[in-house]
This record gives structure tokens, C-alpha cells and sequence, in this order.
């Protein structure tokens, strides 16, 4: 049998958020190179939100990704609000949590229908897969949607709404609108919960591997806030971050890489509902039952359907929080900067979001640190695509390989441009 | 047009947010690929880099040398030349580092081994490297500023730049003014109108996301701001958030201003 | 009006709109009107010009404006109206959102004094405003009619 010998290059890898590449060279059917490179130039936030006030903070580091600000925003308010010895009470933390929960319908469901499915469909794009899926792709867009217009209500738009600050809200959020929205979410529920079915039905790749999970609870799912869990039994808070997690460069990227007590780890919804699928309402288990078989699951394909029944238990979510909602007497509370480290993380729609500042006795920004989901994925997502491109076989054509790293790759739903506060794929076959 | 126009979407240095105008569109997204040919959008699925185009929509700053080479040549390839967002516009946020005086120190306090990062000092503007045929400003942008010019193109009607002040749409949404009535340090004065006045209807007063509109009196409202009791430092750094280099051009013009009082 | 202008009247007949849907249909009734014979008035298409409408309702005699308007009206329903009908029909009155309408700049003019030529207003009320689409068979028809409307009376000048 002769070997096989190939290199290939992706030099820039479409349906993922930012600018990445990839490399792979096979030497006589060994894999000599296979590196997820990021060529996103980096744009130093962690630099000049130094000297800047904590009040700015929410609307900076909104712009470090568009489709996550809400991410970034709850977890710095998070961090200082450690450092200001604020308790957020039961009204703030529930509209957070609600507006995150519509940062996660829009990301999951913009993921699964123009990201992920055209691979499994073989479209270039969810915009032509929608000439021959019509129904199922403008579903995907309503529930988009449906996301953006959860955010809208709450923060006035979609990207860098500009409601969340330190000690709460800027305002609450108008009770008509509430209403409505409920309306709008409940009518949803059940396409969406056929959107999860359908899913389940889409051919993927029989493709388990061992990997350890990351993620956060609170008293059931963690969204916006919780304690860190791990299938490696840690039990953390913020402030223990950096005991067990570490971050390191790569050569040729330009995202920072992060192991935990040495080794490679997954966050994101996978690895949520791994590690949560217990804790998740009375109302899902109907829906959770019918996959029973397939969670908690070591194939990352299984992600898509992971990031759907995310989009219904967020739905849920929604409207419990929208039933029992009554107005507060103020949407937040008045803040006393001083001078002290703080510590913060929430779960953004691709994985755990950790934030670290230090402040002056005025609340100025001395220092900051911001560890995103899609870099901590790095070491992990080099880990699959050797074992998954092993398993694929190396026999397969160069474009068989190529739209098989992709698929790995995308499993992830990387956010480069989160990482590199950026990936681009060049393939070496020789 | 007989043939329909043949669009690209180009990423920069930026969050992404912009081209989430295009995503975020929901039906009217597939409304829009039947009126055009999307040739390239790598975020959508279509690459095709090097491929002329009609309209070419640039979202994100010049930050790296390949940046430089990269516009010069999507330029070249394209009819009409659209920016998208603050950072294609003025910079973006990340301009901010044009501003450090230590810069070029930077990747070496953050990357490891900073001799694999290529990056410029300045964060730049697309219009400091080739000719723009028009700009929508704001951070991020949304879905109508797009939809508002594809019509206007597909319809052989010119794009309409607004540049009326934030102050405009407050008063004909009815909204009450937050630097008059609350004291707070509102940027809508100076302010592009193109939001809808969103914070002042959310409780807060406007840090200018959609950048400076024209004819700004920045050295008039900088005094205002001084009266409010904000302190120089505050000031300046009121005016340097998303458009650090456009409102104000020195450091030295508002703390002048701040000091008059 | 001077006698000279009672016999030649200056008529300049403007299209307002936009390139939205049925908000296209001022501008179509121009292009219509710009195929016609005899139509001796100066033509003219404008884009949402708001209160600058009144810079161009100088140095006429007569203002023929046609617009689409969303009124609640039947979709495709032309109105005719004079000045003093659009100012007081009150389903036009705060219309536009964005800017003053039409209906808003004239009563702006007549508030300050500003003056005006003689105005009538044709009106037609629009189905739908969706974007990137062309306008739709109600508001087309209607734009026919307007045509026709506005050119028999050029037709009734020459010939009377």
C-alpha cells in the first residue's frame, strides 16, 4: 500500500467567527503538522483598559466580540463588583441572566443554521442551504432572532447592548415590551424543540474521545454566574482561577492557549449539559428524554445538538423569569470604588469567560486580565483534530480531509475575534 | 442592473459586530442574497478573496503590514468601496493604543514571545490607506443602515449620510434630555444621530458610539462637562472611548477647556 | 396671481418618496408622467427631503405633490387633496418618525408665514414598506391613476 502524503491549505477557514487558518501536513500517512493557526492581529485590550475608570468598563470590553458582549459585560460587572463588596439581588441577577439567555439563542441558533449544518448538508452556506431547506434555515433565523429581540427589550440592542453596569441595570426594562416578549417566546417553544429533534436526526460522526469538562453551576445550569465544576472533580471560585488554569503562547498564534492542571480541557455547551444534565428543569426532561442515549456525550459532534437543547432550556428559562417578573424599586444600586483585586466569570455562549482587574482606590483599571472560551479550547481542539483526522483515515481525498478538519473545527464554534483580543489553516502535504 | 451586483464582506481588525448588521437580518437576509450575488463572506461561507466585486462592504482597522497590502488590493478589485463600523471608520476602540506612548512595548507584555506578532503601533482608519466611497458609522452599525444602502445602490439612488446630531432624535422621539435635566455628561451634542437615541431611552446619556457628527463644538461641551464637576482626566477620557482619535486631536484640547472654568 | 401667471401658470409637479417598497411610488408617477406628451410642468423626484421641500415650492406658481402615505386607508386609495385638506386630515398629522413629512413641513410653512404656491396633494395610501422590494400592484395601479388624473388636466388646459 503506497503512503499517503499531502499538504494542504485552508488559508482562511470560512463559517467561523474571526481569522483563522489551519496547516496539516501528512508525511508517509503520519500526521507531522496539524495546527489551528490564528492570525487574527490581536488588539491588546487587556492593555489599554489600563488607566480607564470602572464605569467605562462594560462598554469596552463589549467590543472585544460582537456576537458575545454580554459575556464580557456580566463578567467584568462580575469582577467589580467583587471588588466593591456588591451583592447583586434576586432582580438584577435574574435580568442578567436573562438577557445572557438571549445572547445564547442568538449565538447557538446563528451557529447551527449558517455555521454548522451546511457541512452536514454539503452547502457552501446556510443562504444557499436555505433554497432546498426553506423551512428549517427560516426557523433557525426566527429564533435568532427572537434571541436579538430578548436583548433588545433588555439592553436596546443586540450587539453591545447598554443596559448592564456595575450594581445592576441602567433601567428596567419597559412591561409592555416584557410582555410581549413573553408572548413571542412561548409561541416559539415548540418549533424550537422540533429544531432539537430534526437535529438529532442529522448524520454525524461516530467520533468519542476522552477530554475533561469545564463548567459552571448554580444551583442548576450556570449562566451568568456559579461556581466552577470539573469532570476532574474541581469545585472553584473566581478567585481560585489560577490555581488550577494556566495560559501559555503558542508559537504561530496569536491567541494565548490555557491548560488545566496540565492538561488540555473543554468548555462550552457540551461540556455544560455533560456536567449539568442533571440539574436542568422538570419542564426539559420530555424534551431530554428522547436523547437520553446520546448525554452525557464524548463526541464533539454532538455539539450541534447540544447548542439546540441549550436553545430550548434557555427558552424556558425565559419565560419563567418573564412569569414571576414584578418591577423593582430601583434597577441599580450606587457604587464605592476602592482600591482591590477582583475576580469574575460567566458561562458565554462558547464556554466559561473569566475576568480579572485590579483597581485603584479611585476605581481606575491598573490591571486586567480576560481568559476567553475559544482560547482555553485551543490545546483541546489541536488534541481532536489529531485524534478525529487518525480515526477519519488518512486515505481519504485532500477535500474529504480538509471538509473533515473543518467540521472538528467548527464544532467549537471558536471566536477568534475573543481569542485574540483571531485562525487561518495552511495544510503541508509532502 | 441586469446582472445582480456581485458583493464581498471583508473582516479587519474588529469584534464582528458589524457584520452582524448583515447576519442578525433574519428573513430579509435571504431577501438580500436574492437581490445580490454574495461572492465572498467568509463568516457566511463564501470565500473568494482576490475575486472583483461591485460593492465591497470593510469592516475592521489596518493594524499589520498584510493589512496594508490586503485593502490595497480589495480596493483595486472592487467598484465601490463601502466602511462599515467604527473601526473600519475611525479606528475603533483599538486605536486607544495609538494614544499609549509605550505601545511598541505591548505584545511583549502580553505574548510570550512576541516576535511572532505582526502588528503596527497605530490602529488605523480605511480611509488613511485607499479611497471610500461611503461610510456608515457607529459601533456597532445595524441591520436598516444596510438594508437603507443596498436599496439606495440597487436603485441607482445616492446613500444618504446623516450627520444630525444625537440631539435630533431625542426631540423627535420625545426622549428627555439627560445632560440638561440629569447632569450627566452626555455625548449626544457632538454626536452622529443613526442609533435612534437608544441610551437616553435606556436610562444613560450618550458616549458616542456613532462618532462625531459634523460641526461639533467639543471645546464648548468639555466646558459644560467641567461645570458638571467632571475633572480633566474624566473629560478626556469621555471623548477617547470608541473614537479615541476623532473627537478631540491632542490631549491637550480639553484639558484646556477644563481648565478655563 | 399676476394675470400673466393666470395664463401660464408655473407648474412644477414633485414625486416625494424613498427606495422602499411602495415608497417608490411618488417617484414612479414622475417617471410615468416624463413618457407623456404635453405635460408642460417642471418634474421633479425628490429623496425624503423633509423640511427643504419648501426650498423647492419657490418660484412656482403651482405645486403638484404626489407621495405615498401611510393613513390607514384601503391600500392603493388615492386621496386628492388641497393644502387646506391635508392640514387638517388628521390621520397624516405625525406620521414620520424619523423627520417632518410632508404634511408637518407645510404646516411648518404655514405656522412661520412662509410662502407657498398654490398646492394640491396626491396621496396614496402604501400596502407595505419591505424592504429591497419593488412596489406592489395596489400602489402601482394607484400610481396609473394618478397619472392619468394629473395629465387629463394638462389635457383640459390645452384644450380649454
Amino acid at each position: 500500500m503506497s503512503k499517503r502524503n499531502l499538504k494542504l491549505t485552508v488559508p482562511i477557514l470560512a463559517r467561523v467567527e474571526g481569522e483563522g487558518a489551519m496547516d496539516l501536513e501528512i508525511r508517509d500517512s503520519r500526521i507531522e503538522k496539524l495546527q489551528l493557526r490564528i492570525y487574527e492581529p490581536p488588539r491588546f485590550f487587556e492593555k489599554f483598559l489600563e488607566g480607564r475608570a470602572w464605569h467605562e468598563i462594560p462598554d469596552i470590553v463589549a467590543r472585544i466580540c460582537g456576537i458575545c458582549p454580554v459575556a464580557y459585560q456580566v463578567s467584568a460587572v462580575n469582577a467589580f463588583e467583587s471588588i466593591f463588596g456588591i451583592e447583586p439581588d434576586l432582580w438584577i441577577q435574574k435580568m442578567r441572566r436573562l438577557i445572557y439567555l438571549g445572547e445564547w439563542i442568538e449565538s447557538h441558533a446563528l451557529h447551527i443554521h449558517l455555521l454548522a449544518l451546511p457541512d452536514f448538508f454539503g452547502y457552501e452556506s446556510g443562504i444557499a442551504m436555505a433554497k432546498d431547506y426553506p423551512a428549517e434555515v427560516r426557523r433557525g433565523l426566527k429564533l435568532q432572532n427572537l434571541g436579538n429581540e430578548i436583548m433588545r427589550v433588555i439592553g436596546a440592542r443586540s450587539v453591545h447592548p447598554v443596559a448592564i453596569r456595575v450594581g445592576g441595570l441602567h433601567k428596567a426594562p419597559d412591561e409592555h415590551r416584557l410582555e410581549q416578549l413573553q408572548s413571542l417566546l412561548e409561541e416559539a417553544l415548540p418549533e424550537a424543540e422540533a429544531m432539537c429533534e430534526w437535529l438529532a436526526t442529522v448524520n454525524i460522526p461516530d467520533d468519542p474521545q476522552q477530554f475533561h469538562c469545564v463548567a459552571l453551576r448554580n444551583n442548576g445550569y450556570g449562566v451568568e454566574s456559579g461556581e466552577l465544576i470539573s469532570s476532574t472533580g474541581l469545585q472553584l471560585q473566581p478567585e481560585q482561577y489560577e490555581q488550577h488554569f494556566t495560559e501559555f503562547h503558542q508559537p504561530q498564534s496569536t491567541a494565548l492557549w490555557s491548560h488545566m492542571d496540565g492538561a488540555p480541557y473543554l468548555v462550552g455547551p457540551l461540556a455544560r449539559l455533560n456536567m449539568n444534565t442533571a440539574t436542568l428543569p422538570e419542564t426539559m426532561q420530555p424534551l431530554l428524554q428522547k436523547f437520553a442515549d446520546r448525554f452525557p456525550s464524548n463526541n464533539m459532534f454532538d455539539s450541534m445538538l447540544a447548542r439546540g437543547i441549550e436553545i430550548c432550556f434557555a427558552l424556558r428559562e425565559a419565560i419563567t423569569i418573564l412569569n414571576q417578573y414584578t418591577a423593582p424599586a430601583q434597577s441599580y444600586v450606587d457604587v464605592e470604588p476602592c482600591a482591590g483585586h477582583g475576580y469574575g466569570w460567566s458561562e458565554a455562549p462558547r464556554g466559561l469567560l473569566w475576568h480579572h482587574y485590579e483597581t485603584d482606590h479611585q476605581g481606575i483599571i491598573r490591571q486586567a486580565r480576560l481568559v476567553p472560551p475559544t482560547s482555553q479550547n485551543q490545546a483541546r481542539i489541536e488534541e481532536d483534530l489529531h485524534c478525529s483526522l487518525t480515526r477519519f483515515g488518512l486515505d481519504n481525498s485532500d477535500d474529504e480531509i480538509r471538509l473533515h478538519c473543518e467540521k472538528v473545527i467548527r464544532n467549537y464554534d471558536p471566536c477568534i475575534s475573543c481569542a485574540t483580543h483571531f485562525l487561518k489553516l495552511n495544510t503541508v502535504r509532502h | 442592473m441586469a446582472d445582480k451586483p456581485r458583493v464581498a464582506v471583508h473582516k479587519f481588525s474588529s469584534c464582528d459586530g458589524c457584520q452582524l448588521a448583515f447576519l442578525n437580518m433574519g428573513d430579509t437576509l435571504l431577501d438580500l442574497a436574492e437581490r445580490v450575488d454574495i461572492i465572498h463572506f467568509a463568516e457566511a461561507g463564501p470565500v473568494a478573496e482576490d475575486a472583483r466585486v461591485d460593492i465591497a462592504f470593510i469592516e475592521g482597522s489596518v493594524v499589520t503590514a498584510h493589512d496594508q497590502q490586503r485593502i490595497r488590493t480589495i480596493r483595486d478589485n472592487s467598484e465601490y468601496l463601502i466602511t462599515i463600523g467604527a473601526c473600519a471608520t475611525s479606528g475603533g476602540i483599538q486605536a486607544l493604543k495609538n494614544l499609549a506612548l509605550d505601545a511598541e512595548h505591548w505584545p511583549a507584555q502580553i505574548y510570550g514571545q512576541p516576535e511572532y506578532i505582526d502588528s503596527l503601533e497605530q490602529s488605523a482608519a480605511i480611509a488613511d490607506y485607499v479611497r471610500v466611497d461611503f461610510e456608515l458609522w457607529g459601533c456597532p452599525i445595524n441591520s436598516n443602515q444596510v438594508i437603507e444602502l443596498v436599496n439606495s445602490l440597487l436603485r441607482g439612488v445616492s446613500p444618504k449620510d446623516n450627520q444630525d446630531k444625537v440631539c435630533m432624535s431625542c426631540k423627535q422621539q420625545q426622549v428627555v434630555c439627560t445632560l440638561v435635566t440629569e447632569g450627566k455628561p452626555c455625548l449626544g451634542p457632538v454626536t452622529r444621530t443613526g442609533c435612534g437615541a437608544l441610551c437616553p431611552q435606556f436610562g444613560r446619556d450618550c458616549f458616542g458610539c456613532y462618532g462625531p457628527a459634523e460641526n461639533t463644538n467639543v471645546t464648548g461641551l468639555s466646558r459644560r462637562f467641567s461645570g458638571l464637576g467632571l475633572l480633566p482626566d474624566e473629560i478626556q477620557r469621555r471623548f477617547q472611548l470608541i473614537h479615541p482619535t476623532r473627537y478631540i486631536q491632542t490631549t491637550s484640547d480639553t484639558r484646556e477647556a477644563g481648565e478655563h472654568e | 396671481m399676476s394675470s400673466s401667471a393666470l395664463n401660464n401658470p408655473r407648474i412644477r409637479i414633485i414625486g416625494l418618496g424613498s427606495p422602499h417598497g411602495d415608497d417608490q411610488v411618488g417617484w414612479n408617477v414622475i417617471e410615468h408622467l416624463q413618457q407623456l406628451p404635453d405635460i408642460s410642468a417642471e418634474l421633479l423626484r425628490l429623496d425624503r427631503p423633509g423640511p427643504a421641500l419648501l426650498n423647492y415650492l419657490s418660484n412656482c406658481d403651482k405645486a403638484i405633490l404626489v407621495d405615498a402615505c401611510d393613513a390607514g386607508w384601503q391600500p392603493g386609495e388615492v386621496k386628492h387633496l388641497t393644502l387646506a385638506e391635508l392640514l387638517t386630515c388628521a390621520e397624516l398629522q405625525q406620521r414620520s418618525s424619523h423627520q417632518l413629512g410632508l404634511a408637518e413641513t407645510l404646516q411648518l410653512a404655514v405656522t412661520v408665514d412662509h410662502p407657498l404656491p398654490e398646492i394640491e396633494c396626491y396621496l396614496i395610501q402604501l400596502a407595505n414598506l419591505t424592504p429591497l422590494s419593488d412596489p406592489g400592484p395596489e400602489v402601482t395601479a394607484a400610481a396609473q391613476a394618478v397619472t392619468a388624473m394629473i395629465s387629463r388636466y394638462f389635457c383640459s388646459s390645452v384644450s380649454g
